[in-house]
């Protein structure tokens, strides 16, 4: 095939291509066309093909663009849309009969494959033609600001149109991107940095969430609908830093409807909104977790003032309990219960519980009510769920030693003094503790329902033995281990005769059996029933504390003693003097008459035997005063922890710490140091710290100056020495 | 009879010769396929193809359907067999139709 053959054959194909424009493609062979195409190829005349296409889409185009550019406003997208679904139909048919030559001298001389010829064509001539290209764009970004405000628009104009810019980039060109994308993100931040700072100084905190919740699920919709989903990534980073993380901060400190109202509220589900929309700049989400932290530390804090205040455990533990439930449903209800809430929320709750030990004291006191009262008449179920509710807190307390303490005293009281509502309540406690604390927690209190129950058996074995009634006194001992019980300053007292020989019959029988221990009594912790008579031979069996039996029973000689004869003959340490006798002499038991007047006991006062007093009841219990208000000079008194570390009366304090752990944990600390020491023999300073903390971690956090404190007293004692070369580390001494 | 209008086309060669062909096998040639999908007179699924004789096109027409046969078949594919005279005809047909 000659040139002016090949050019024949074009002019051919030339006249069946003009058809195709014209859309009368459906009388062409495609077979004829794609042969004669084939044969040009074939003989070497691609070139004259390829230019003579290229010149045709040009042409053809160029009249087509004179079109498009004339349209109106209104018309402009339509008539882009037509042209553009013509030239999509038209160029698929010309690559097709030119497929020959797209596989063959395309590849072979580097040339554009012939429909995206066509393409580049149409983006030159119509799409940035002059009168087009910006008239377009702003087009387009005009409907989409009106749909943003309200209006209805032409969703597949848009979406077709859009998809023609995008399929248009070719060669590295970037159509789609630099004549729309990039102008539409500029106004949408413009857009939504206006919307945003204008609605959230207009409405409250949840009314901003639902706009933006909905601004967020629109603009989604819009990239589903139209957009390029390329977009999606870029609009989403506007979005979310101008509707989320630009406002994080006013949104949660928001005043009247922030985060605080709503933890405040309980709004979980406005939560679960924050918590949705922040999780999308997770920087912000850290913000609401502090803000959650903060909100319970401070009402934490109100709760332990508020305690200090109306000093009701049961309101205190049931509001912590109430507050942790009601965290618990929000970090897990709208916060999708993610980790790093939850962990923030049990720091929140530690740092108020620890920040003294007032919680301590109070989960102490909390307990001592529901085993006393507060269980009465539940089944072994619900007062184990009551406990375990207690045990989340507890939980929570570091120091659990300082609880410790506190609880051994009330258990003490309420074992001695037969006042818990069930001994397996008790019980039960117990196992909660050991399984929370382990067994080295729990094993001293264990030891006071051990004695308990050999206290028991021991009775009985006694009055089996036929000798415990001593001149009419019927003798009830409890033995107590030294060490398991709360230790108490040894109170000694002279007992009457009568009870004094009652006790010489029990400890010679106790110590028959149990050669070589020796007993002392702790008259301070009893008490007596006592049959008084008082005028016209009223009779009344009277309950009181071993002390004021004491006392009574000086009245059996005597009818009016001074506080000096009784402080004489009966040895009661003062303060407890002072109390029992002011317990005697209350408005509503007046079994002794008080010479002075008003509350306290005078030095020089005189106690008369009331034998006036009256009671509708045969027993009566006459309980004993508190310590504040026996003790009338301020002195804090020693032994007795009713009133805890914290009022007047209550025992004393170190660093915080009532005396008694403080001294349990020297013991502790200085134990560890031995154990440790005994099993390194060579330690470094640091070394040796971290490992007594990480041993005793479960009682209690013991601070290192104070185990440091512990170790300079091993040293003098000769358990440990410094190293010669590097005093930093210190060497056991066997 | 539309299903089977479409199910087959008809392959007409230079002596005039018709095939059908099902139209399954027959856009394995991506030539035949084009002119098949284009809105052009084949559309109608009937092409002609003046260039290519009878025996040329029954081969091609065998190819295609051993093609369709084989691909993707767990079997052992047998050879395909040609004479050799008429190995640079097929040639010429087989770059033609694309296939």
């Amino acid at each position: 095939m000659d040139r002016q053959r090949a050019i024949t054959v074009w002019g051919e194909l030339s006249g069946a291509i003009d058809e195709i424009f014209r859309k009368n493609a459906s009388n062409l062979s495609f077979e004829h066309l794609y042969r004669n195409a084939y044969n040009l190829v074939l003989h070497k005349h691609a070139e004259i093909l390829y230019q003579g296409v290229q010149n045709s889409v040009q042409t053809y185009l160029n009249t087509v663009s004179t079109f498009v550019a004339n349209a109106s406003d209104e018309r402009l997208l339509e008539e882009i849309n037509l042209r553009w679904g013509e030239h999509q139909v038209t160029m698929s048919m010309v690559r097709d009969i030119l497929m020959y030559m797209d596989r063959t001298y395309v590849p072979q001389h580097n040339k554009t494959k012939v429909y995206d010829l066509g393409l580049r064509i149409f983006r030159d001539a119509i799409a940035r033609h002059p009168q087009v290209k910006d008239r377009l764009r702003s087009l387009l970004l005009g409907s989409i600001r009106a749909e943003r405000e309200g209006q209805l628009v032409d969703r597949s104009l848009l979406r077709s149109t859009l998809s023609m810019l995008m399929e248009l980039g070719i060669e590295g060109t970037a159509v789609y991107e630099e004549d729309f994308e990039r102008e539409f993100l500029r106004t949408t931040r413009a857009f939504y940095r206006a919307e945003s700072l204008d609605v959230i100084s207009k409405n409250t905190c949840p009314v901003y969430m639902r706009k933006a919740e909905q601004r967020l699920l629109e603009e989604q919709e819009r990239v589903a609908q139209y957009l390029d989903r390329s977009t999606d990534p870029k609009l989403r980073a506007i979005l979310e830093e101008e509707l989320v993380k630009t406002h994080a901060s006013s949104l949660i400190e928001m005043e009247g409807s922030g985060c605080r109202a709503m933890f405040r509220d309980g709004k979980t589900e406005d939560l679960e909104r924050m918590y949705l929309l922040f999780a999308r700049v997770p920087s912000t989400l850290e913000e609401l977790r502090g803000a959650m932290a903060e909100y319970v530390k401070s009402a934490g804090r109100e709760l332990v003032a508020d305690q200090e205040r109306v000093r009701e455990p049961v309101v205190f533990v049931k509001g912590l309990l109430d507050m942790r439930d009601k965290f618990d449903r929000i970090v897990s209800d709208a916060f999708q219960g993610e980790k790093a809430a939850q962990k923030k929320l049990q720091e929140a709750f530690e740092d108020f519980i620890n920040m003294d030990t007032r919680c301590a004291h109070y989960l102490a006191l909390y307990v001592d009510d529901l085993l006393k009262v507060g269980l009465k008449g539940m089944t072994e179920e619900d007062a184990d769920g009551a406990l375990s509710k207690f045990i989340v807190i507890f939980k929570f307390l570091q120091d659990k030693d300082v609880f410790e303490n506190y609880y051994k005293q009330h258990l003490s009281k309420r074992l001695l003094g037969g006042r818990s509502v069930n001994d397996e309540f008790e019980k039960q406690m117990i196992v909660k503790l050991k399984t929370e604390c382990g067994y080295h927690f729990t094993s001293k209190l264990e030891g006071m329902f051990n004695d308990m129950r050999l206290s028991k058996d021991a009775m009985e074995e006694f009055r089996k033995a036929g000798v415990s009634r001593v001149g009419g006194v019927e003798l009830e001992v409890n033995m107590l281990t030294m060490g398991y019980w709360p230790s108490q300053a040894l109170t000694t007292c002279n007992l009457p005769p009568e009870i004094k020989a009652c006790c010489q019959v029990f400890q010679n029988f106790y110590l028959n059996k149990h050669s070589g221990r020796k007993v002392t009594w702790q008259a301070g912790m009893g008490s007596a029933d006592i049959r008084a008579t008082f005028g016209n031979s009223r009779k009344h069996e009277l309950n009181v504390h071993t002390y004021s039996m004491c006392i009574l029973m000086l009245f059996n000689a005597a009818d009016t003693l001074t506080l000096e004869d009784i402080q004489k003959a009966t040895q009661i340490p003062e303060n407890e003097l002072r109390r029992n006798l002011i317990s005697l002499c209350t408005n509503k038991h007046r079994i002794l008459r008080k010479a002075s007047k008003g509350k306290g006991v005078t030095e020089n006062d005189r106690f008369t035997f009331n034998a006036d007093f009256t009671s509708k009841l045969r027993r009566i219990k006459v309980p004993l005063v508190s310590m504040k208000e026996a003790v009338v000079d301020g002195r804090a008194g020693e032994g007795e922890g009713g009133g805890g570390g914290l009022g007047p009366g209550g025992e004393r304090l170190v660093n915080g710490i009532p005396a008694a752990v403080e001294e349990d944990r020297r013991h502790l600390v200085e134990a560890a140091i031995v154990r440790i020491m005994k099993a390194r023999r060579k330690l470094g300073h640091n070394e040796l710290i971290a490992e007594v903390t990480r041993q005793l971690s479960m009682r209690f956090t013991a601070s290192p100056p104070f185990i440091k404190n512990r170790i300079e007293s091993l040293i003098e004692r000769d358990y440990l020495e410094r190293g010669a070369n590097d005093r930093k580390t210190y060497a056991y001494l066997a | 009879m539309e299903d089977d209008a479409s199910k087959y086309v008809k392959l007409i060669s230079a002596e005039g010769h018709e095939f059908i062909v099902d139209r399954k096998c027959a856009c394995v040639s991506k030539t035949i396929e084009a002119m098949l999908a284009g809105n052009f007179a084949e559309s109608k699924g009937e092409i002609n193809f003046p260039e290519i004789s009878t025996n040329i096109l029954e081969k091609v027409i065998q190819y295609l359907y051993y093609k369709v046969r084989y691909t993707n078949s767990p079997q052992k594919v047998p050879d395909f067999k040609m004479e050799p005279e008429i190995a640079l005809e097929l040639l010429m047909a087989a770059n033609f139709l694309d296939c």
